[in-house]
Formats: structure tokens, C-alpha cells, sequence
């Protein structure tokens, strides 16, 4: 009879999400000093020791994932929920999870006695080297053959013995849906003192309620040695789907030998699963008091419902202002979900919950501002079929459209790299054959990066309209950019957009992130628009770090607006900055804080003042924007370029940024 | 000449008063319709309009505050379903097919929820909550009634909003002390009104309304 003398809670916080987990890790430290306590077996010095344990395992994994994990998941058909092992007596370092951002407990309660941990465990291992032709399970397969990441476990049970007991339970941060793998192996059998290993298993649903036995099905027994004698059956082990028990299969066959390890068996789950147990309530020793290792291993599909968020655009292989626009999801560990698409312009916010079968959802959205769209997506992977994302179709009268929307892991708590985070600017060049009804001059845009991948940026059009654009960076820190930009009074209501993907990468010498984007500006005519024939082009964007300066510095360099020089000095006041108005120009500043600078200049032309407007560009000692015309409205519109010359620039000290 | 001079003055001054007397009039009603949800909005004529800066000022008790002259007349939270938050709660918000009320249930949950789970449900709000019924969420932004990622959460997702939505928050951000949504407040503002004013100040609130009703 085993009493419940000490309840050992080793929870293995598993990957980087322990950033947003601390209270759950603190709270877990706490019990685990609180729970020794209780116990006057165990001295202080060990439970410092597997506090300091359980410390250190949280750090390491957090370094793991950052620097490894982050990339995104694996492209394998399934991926296997890993026990990676580390140096030390006493305890592992290590982490649980399947890919880099998924989460998942182990909570493993001794229940046998006065007994702990036996050293150096539970520890990852792998299993089934060399195996081949488990196809349903090839997904970690190399050169033919299968591995099987599993957790191994062993107790120590100090007072002597023949047997411990335990119960070993996962809680899946992410469902683990229907289909998963459930890999168990090793039980082992001892004649001496004539014991086995066995277990019990129990399983509950998303809501936390018990699942029957036959929840989960036994899918394949693998013979190690491809033995075929009678005896060799009792290395088989069975899962019972009536009672939940496994066992070695035939255990009259048992006493035939001294002792055996069983071979594994492979279950899958027909439900999806939030928290499973395996009760181990026998557990044979050696003569050192040691339990014989068993082992575990859980796998799941690579592209089911996670939780996170993802973004991405909505694309048309004729893209027009109508059939274009982003989506962002927020998904949480059951498949609930929240939307917010932009399509044709319109916000649809709308909510529901993905199939835990198909990992999919359909339904009609509606929105007060335009007509109904059919929304149809489903996990699957990213266009470059190594990540996790989102992928449907949106259908309506302004056309049918699809999206991927990519998984962001910088929204779930891995690192944002070093050098993305923090102010840009960012210029988009002008049409190449600028005209009347296409003006050129650059439009521009101020943003910030956040450290949860997070990018929001304001654009300013060549014709003076602000716009917005913000989302998540995916995994190859990529930005979906979609700014709605249109003026707020209903009678001049405008859907110019800029669309495109931007790439946070560093091109010496050039920029800070570039892509490719297209200015649309509609034309409805139902909007009174400068340019009433509508117009559209494709241009390249490019963006620079922004390092607002300190007060002091007073030089920005020469400015060339509409062919008329403005070169003076501006002086920093506090946070604002202001020129020198002289007789071409006036009411010119410069923010410190997005690092823009406009005002107006007077036309040569027609001798009237007109607005400029452009931002810095420091990587490039650089910047550039837009200069209204003389004869905008009606007529012969026009948009002049804003340059500012490469030297003397904004003398650049870099100072924190406001994140 | 003299007395001509001081009539054109004194002519001037008037226009002047009389203008802005006008512009004041014409400001506060259309704020009082927005107010009661009447009158429509500028980015849609079919749309309510959201409450001005002067609306969402927070009387006293905000703290923080700068010192905001209006009082907002009622709490929009006091409006919403009373949930309790559970996991299964949360669970059948989402399973409803309603969507034009799961906004609603979403943030009663979010106000009843552990503060862990907060930023997630502040995520859903945030996305589900439609511009014609922003006002419970700029009341939690505006009084600081959520906190951390779940502010954060409502901060990134206001700056999608319409500008006569935004923009009056943004305001009210700025003239309190210490609000999380100051920086990128000003950023915004800065690049709508081209004017700076750092924060905490009331002056941003003017050049809203200033902005608002000439754009």
C-alpha cells in the first residue's frame, strides 16, 4: 500500500513562453520549498539544491529557445514534444515542446513512499534508432529510419524497496489534438521480486473533463529484435482500452525470464486532449533502490491549432484597392480566435472557434461599412511550407481573395532579434513615369518596432494623407504593411492604400528593412479624389533605424524642396525642433520624435505657399518626401520630390528609445 | 484716422469673437450628439459617432490627471452583460454564433478575469470590439482600468481606429501623468497635428478638436 507521504511537483516550464509564465514559475518555487518543508526526510540542503535545480532548468531552456528555437516549428509531420537533457547530479536541464513558442507541463507527483528523484532523472533520450518503415511516423526520419524523442524516468527510493510509484501528468499549454502520437516503451519486469511496471493512463478534453479509456488507441506495437517466438510476447506491451492500463501483454510468460524491458507501443488520441496522466503505480527497483527506467514520448501533428498571433496580407493574383487588405488573429489554446481584417478597405472584426478535427473554420463576417464576406481558413504551413500559419480565402463582392497568415513568434515571448527593435523611418520611391494624374514626390512613413514583434507605422501620402499600418513580424521577420489612409470627413472620404511586405534585414550602406509595396488610390467615384481616375503603382520601400538626437545638435543638413534650398540650422528646444523661416519657407520643424520635417515653401510658379513634407534617412545620411505643386486641385495636379542632401545630416547619438 | 483704425479693430475683434464663439457652439453640440449617439460619424455617415476628447475626459478620481474641465455623464462598463470568467466562460463566448454581441461578453469576461489571463482577453476585445461601440474599451484605456500586455494590447489595436476615434483618446492620454500610452500617443499626434507639446498637457486636446473639425 503506498501513502502519500511527499508530493514532488517538478514542473518543467518548457520554452520561452516562461517570460510571460514567471508567476507561474515563481509560483511552482514557492510550492516546491513549501512542500519539502513539509517533509522532515528531506533535508534543506536538497531542496535548495532542486529548487537551484528547477531555477537553472527554466533559464537554459529560455537560452534555448532564443537562440535556437525561435525560427519557427518544424516542417515534420510530426512534431515531437522533447525532454532535452543537461549536465548535473541531482536533476536535468531541459525543456519541453514542440516546437518553439508551444508550452506544456510535467508534474510528476511520487506517491510511493519515502522516495526522490534517482540522479540524473528524468532526462531526454531518444528511442528507435534504426527503426524503419513506420511511415505513419516518419516524421523525424533520417535515412529511413525513426527517432522518437521520449522523457525517460526513474525514482530512487531511499529507504529500500522493491517498488516506487508515481503519477507522471502533462498539461498541454495547446490542446494536443486528435491524431497525436503517444509513445510508451520499456516497462520492465523483475523476477526476483516478481514485479512489473504498469500504469494507468487517464486522458481529459479541452473543458477538463475525464475522456474514456478508448479515447486513445493502441496504433502499433514495434518489435526492437523482430522476434517471433511464442516467449518474445512478453516484451510486447498492451494498452487496455477498457481499464487504461498498460502492461506487458501476456504476463503469464513473464516468469519465462529474469527480467525484461517491453518494446514500445504507439497510441493515438481520437479526442483532443488537454491533460493526460499516467499513473504508475508499480515500478520494480534494482538493488541500489533504483527504478527501472521507463519511457514516454508524445508527439503531434506539425500544423494544428496553436495558440498565438498571426498576420498577414490578403492578396489577389489581379490585385486591385478592392480585392487586397491584412488580417491578424489571435488564437488561444483551444481554438477560440479573434479576427480583425481590412478588405476593400472595410474592418471585419469577428470572432469564433476552429474545428479541433479539420483545424479549420468557416462562416459568413459581416461589417456596418461594407457588404458580407465568406471567411474560410485553416492551420496549415507558410509558403515556404516550414512554418505555421493560417490560410483561407475571403470571398465577396469586392472579389475572392486569399491570405497566409504567419505565425508570429515574437508575439509568444521568443526574443526579438537585437537589432530590429526600436524607431524607423522609411521612404517609397517615387513612380517612375510620374504625371498629372500620378504625382510623384515619395511618400513616407514614421514607425516603431516593440519588442513583441509588434510594428506600427504612420504614413504620409504625396498628397498629405496620414495613414496607418500595424501587425506582427513573422518568423522570417517579415511585415505585412497595409495602411488605409483617408481623410475623416465623409464627403472626402479616400481609400488610398499602401500594401506590401517589408523584410527587417540589415543592407550595409542602404537600409534597415526593404520590399516592395503598391500605392493604390481608388477611384469610386463616390469619393471627391484629386486624382477622380483612380491610380496605381508599385514602388520599392525602404527603411532606416531612427535615432531621435539629443538636444544640441542643430544641423540637419541641407534641404532641397522644389528646387529651392533651405539651408539652416534648426535649433532643439526641449522635444521640439524649429527652423529658421527665411523668404522661401515657413512654419518649417522638424520632430525629434518620428523624425519628419515639413512646412511650406513658396512656389516660383505661381509665388503661393505650399506644403512639404518628408522624413530623414540616416542610414544613408539621407532623405527625402514630397512637395505639393502649383496647381493641385482640378487641374494639372503635380507633386514634387523633397530631397535632403547627404552631408552635413543629423549628427546621430544614439539615445533610448521610447520602448 | 485714429477712430477708424479702432472701429476696424474693434470690428475685427468682434468677427473674431463671433467666430469663435460659433465654432464653440457648433463644437459642443456636435459633441453633445455624439454623446447620446446620435449624430453621425465622419468616416461613415451611417456610423455613431464616438465621444470627443471633452467626453472621455475622467473626472477627479482619474488618476494622473492633469485636470480635464468635462466629467464624462455615464460608465459604459456598467452596460455590459454581467459574466463570470471561467475557462468554459471564455470558451462558449467564442462557440456563440453571435457575433455582434460576443465584443460585449468578451469584455465582461475580461473585467471578471485573473489578471493573468487579462492580455489575452484584452486581445479578443480589442479585435472584436467595433468602432461603433468603442467607448467601454476608451473608458479602460482612458481611466487605466486594465494594466500591462492587456493595456498594451488595447493601446496597439486604437491606433487602426478612425481618426475622430483616436485621436480624442490619444488627447486624454496626453494630458494624464505616466499613462503606458503616452510615447506612441505623441507619435501619433505629432504626425496628424504637426505640432508638438510633449505630455503631460491639455493642449493637445484643442489642436484635436481643431484638427478634427477641419478635416
Amino acid at each position: 500500500m503506498f501513502v502519500p507521504v511527499l508530493v514532488l511537483r517538478l514542473q518543467l516550464c518548457v520554452t520561452i513562453e516562461d517570460f510571460r509564465h514567471a508567476i507561474h514559475a515563481g509560483r511552482f518555487v514557492r510550492n516546491t520549498f513549501l512542500n519539502f518543508s513539509q517533509n522532515h526526510f528531506m533535508t534543506k540542503i536538497t531542496t535548495a539544491f532542486i529548487a537551484s535545480a528547477v531555477l537553472a532548468m527554466s533559464t537554459t531552456h529560455q537560452l534555448i529557445a532564443q537562440d535556437e528555437a525561435c525560427l519557427g516549428i518544424s516542417s515534420n509531420t510530426i512534431n515531437w514534444l522533447s525532454f532535452n537533457s543537461g549536465e548535473g547530479p541531482g536533476g536535468s536541464v531541459g525543456n519541453f515542446q514542440s516546437d518553439p513558442t508551444d508550452l506544456a507541463f510535467i508534474d510528476i507527483a511520487l506517491v510511493g513512499g519515502e522516495t526522490a528523484f534517482r540522479e540524473g532523472y528524468p532526462r531526454g533520450v531518444t528511442d528507435g534508432v534504426g527503426l524503419t518503415n513506420w511511415d505513419i511516423v516518419n516524421g523525424n526520419a533520417a535515412n529511413g529510419s525513426v527517432l522518437f524523442p521520449m522523457t525517460e524516468y526513474s525514482m530512487l527510493n531511499e529507504n529500500g524497496g522493491d517498488s516506487v510509484a508515481m503519477r507522471i501528468s502533462y498539461t498541454f499549454g495547446n490542446v494536443l489534438p486528435a491524431g497525436s502520437l503517444i509513445t510508451v516503451s520499456r516497462f520492465n519486469w523483475q523476477r526476483n521480486v516478481s514485479l512489473r511496471t504498469r500504469a494507468f493512463v487517464e486522458a481529459k478534453d479541452e473543458a477538463g473533463n475525464l475522456l474514456p479509456p478508448s479515447t486513445l488507441v493502441m496504433v502499433d506495437n514495434y518489435d526492437f529484435e523482430n522476434r517471433s517466438s511464442v516467449e518474445s510476447l512478453g516484451w510486447d506491451l498492451n494498452y487496455d482500452d477498457t481499464t487504461g492500463e498498460l502492461a506487458h501483454l501476456k504476463p503469464g510468460l513473464l516468469p519465462l525470464f529474469e527480467a525484461i524491458d517491453t518494446d514500445l507501443v504507439l497510441l493515438t488520441n481520437t479526442e483532443p486532449i488537454s491533460f493526460m496522466e499516467f499513473s504508475v503505480f508499480e515500478n520494480p527497483t534494482n538493488a541500489a533502490s533504483q527504478s527501472f527506467p521507463f519511457r514516454i514520448g508524445i508527439g503531434k501533428p506539425a500544423f494544428a491549432i496553436r495558440d498565438g498571433k498571426f498576420h498577414g496580407l490578403i492578396e489577389n493574383a489581379e490585385p486591385t484597392t478592392f480585392n487586397t487588405g491584412s488580417g491578424l488573429l489571435k488564437v488561444n489554446a483551444r481554438g477560440g480566435f479573434s479576427a480583425r481584417f481590412r478588405f476593400d478597405g472595410v474592418a471585419y472584426r469577428f470572432g469564433g472557434k476552429f474545428n479541433a478535427e479539420g483545424n479549420d473554420w468557416s462562416g459568413m463576417v459581416t461589417s456596418r461599412d461594407g457588404p458580407p464576406v465568406d471567411v474560410t481558413m485553416k492551420f496549415g504551413a507558410d509558403a515556404a511550407g516550414i512554418g505555421l500559419a493560417v490560410n483561407g480565402t475571403i470571398e465577396g463582392v469586392p472579389g475572392n481573395s486569399t491570405f497566409s497568415l504567419m505565425f508570429s513568434p515574437y508575439a509568444s515571448g521568443c526574443e526579438l532579434p537585437l537589432d530590429i527593435g526600436g524607431p524607423y523611418t522609411a521612404l517609397i520611391a517615387s513612380p517612375v513615369v510620374p504625371s498629372d494624374d500620378l504625382p510623384g514626390g515619395q511618400c513616407y512613413a514614421m514607425g516603431v518596432v516593440r519588442q513583441n514583434g509588434y510594428a506600427g507605422f504612420y504614413t504620409r501620402t504625396a498628397e498629405n494623407v496620414v495613414g496607418y499600418a500595424g501587425g506582427y513580424l513573422n518568423r522570417l521577420n517579415e511585415f505585412a504593411f497595409q495602411a488605409n489612409s483617408h481623410t475623416q470627413l465623409s464627403n472626402k472620404r479616400r481609400e488610398d492604400i499602401i500594401i506590401g511586405k517589408l523584410l527587417f534585414e540589415d543592407i550595409a550602406g542602404a537600409s534597415d528593412f526593404n520590399g516592395s509595396v503598391t500605392v493604390y488610390k481608388t477611384d469610386d467615384t463616390r469619393y471627391r479624389n484629386y486624382y477622380p481616375l483612380g491610380y496605381q503603382y508599385e514602388a520599392a520601400i525602404v527603411g532606416s533605424h531612427y535615432f531621435p538626437p539629443m538636444p544640441g545638435n542643430t544641423n540637419i543638413g541641407d534641404v532641397s524642396v522644389d528646387d529651392l534650398i533651405l539651408s539652416d540650422n534648426f535649433s532643439l528646444e526641449g522635444r521640439r525642433a524649429n527652423f529658421t523661416d527665411s523668404s522661401s519657407f515657413k512654419r518649417t520643424r522638424f520632430s525629434p520624435i518620428t523624425g519628419e520635417i515639413s512646412g511650406r515653401y513658396k512656389n516660383s510658379v505661381d509665388g503661393r505657399w505650399r506644403a512639404f513634407g518628408g522624413v530623414v534617412f540616416q542610414k544613408t545620411q539621407s532623405g527625402g518626401g514630397w512637395a505639393l505643386g502649383s496647381y493641385l486641385r482640378n487641374a494639372t495636379g503635380k507633386v514634387g520630390s523633397f530631397l535632403i542632401n547627404a552631408t552635413p545630416q543629423i549628427i546621430i547619438v544614439p539615445v533610448r528609445f521610447d520602448q | 484716422m485714429v477712430s477708424t483704425a479702432m472701429n476696424k479693430r474693434v470690428r475685427v475683434i468682434l468677427v473674431s469673437a463671433l467666430l469663435l464663439v460659433s465654432s464653440s457652439i457648433v463644437f459642443r453640440l456636435a459633441n453633445t450628439k455624439s454623446v447620446s449617439g446620435e449624430a453621425p460619424s465622419k468616416e461613415n455617415p451611417d456610423a455613431k459617432v464616438f465621444p470627443l476628447a471633452s467626453g472621455i475626459g475622467a473626472p477627479s478620481t482619474s488618476h494622473g490627471k492633469l485636470g480635464s474641465s468635462s466629467v464624462r455623464t455615464a460608465n459604459p462598463l456598467k452596460e455590459l452583460p454581467v459574466l463570470a470568467w471561467s475557462p468554459q466562460a471564455v470558451e462558449k463566448a467564442f462557440a456563440s454564433n453571435n457575433n455582434a454581441t460576443r465584443h460585449r461578453k468578451m469584455l465582461a469576461l475580461l473585467m471578471d478575469a485573473p489578471v493573468e489571463h487579462k492580455p489575452d482577453l484584452a486581445d479578443h476585445v480589442a479585435n472584436l470590439t467595433p468602432d461603433d461601440d468603442y467607448a467601454p474599451v476608451a473608458w479602460l484605456i482612458s481611466r487605466r482600468i486594465v494594466e500591462g500586455e492587456a493595456m498594451v494590447a488595447l493601446l496597439q489595436d486604437l491606433h487602426h481606429r478612425p481618426a475622430d476615434i483616436k485621436l480624442p483618446i490619444m488627447a486624454e492620454i496626453l494630458s494624464q501623468e505616466d499613462h503606458p500610452g503616452a510615447p506612441e500617443a505623441e507619435r501619433a499626434l505629432t504626425v496628424y497635428l504637426q505640432v508638438s507639446h510633449g505630455y503631460p498637457s491639455n493642449a493637445w486636446q484643442s489642436e484635436v478638436e481643431k484638427y478634427l473639425a477641419t478635416n
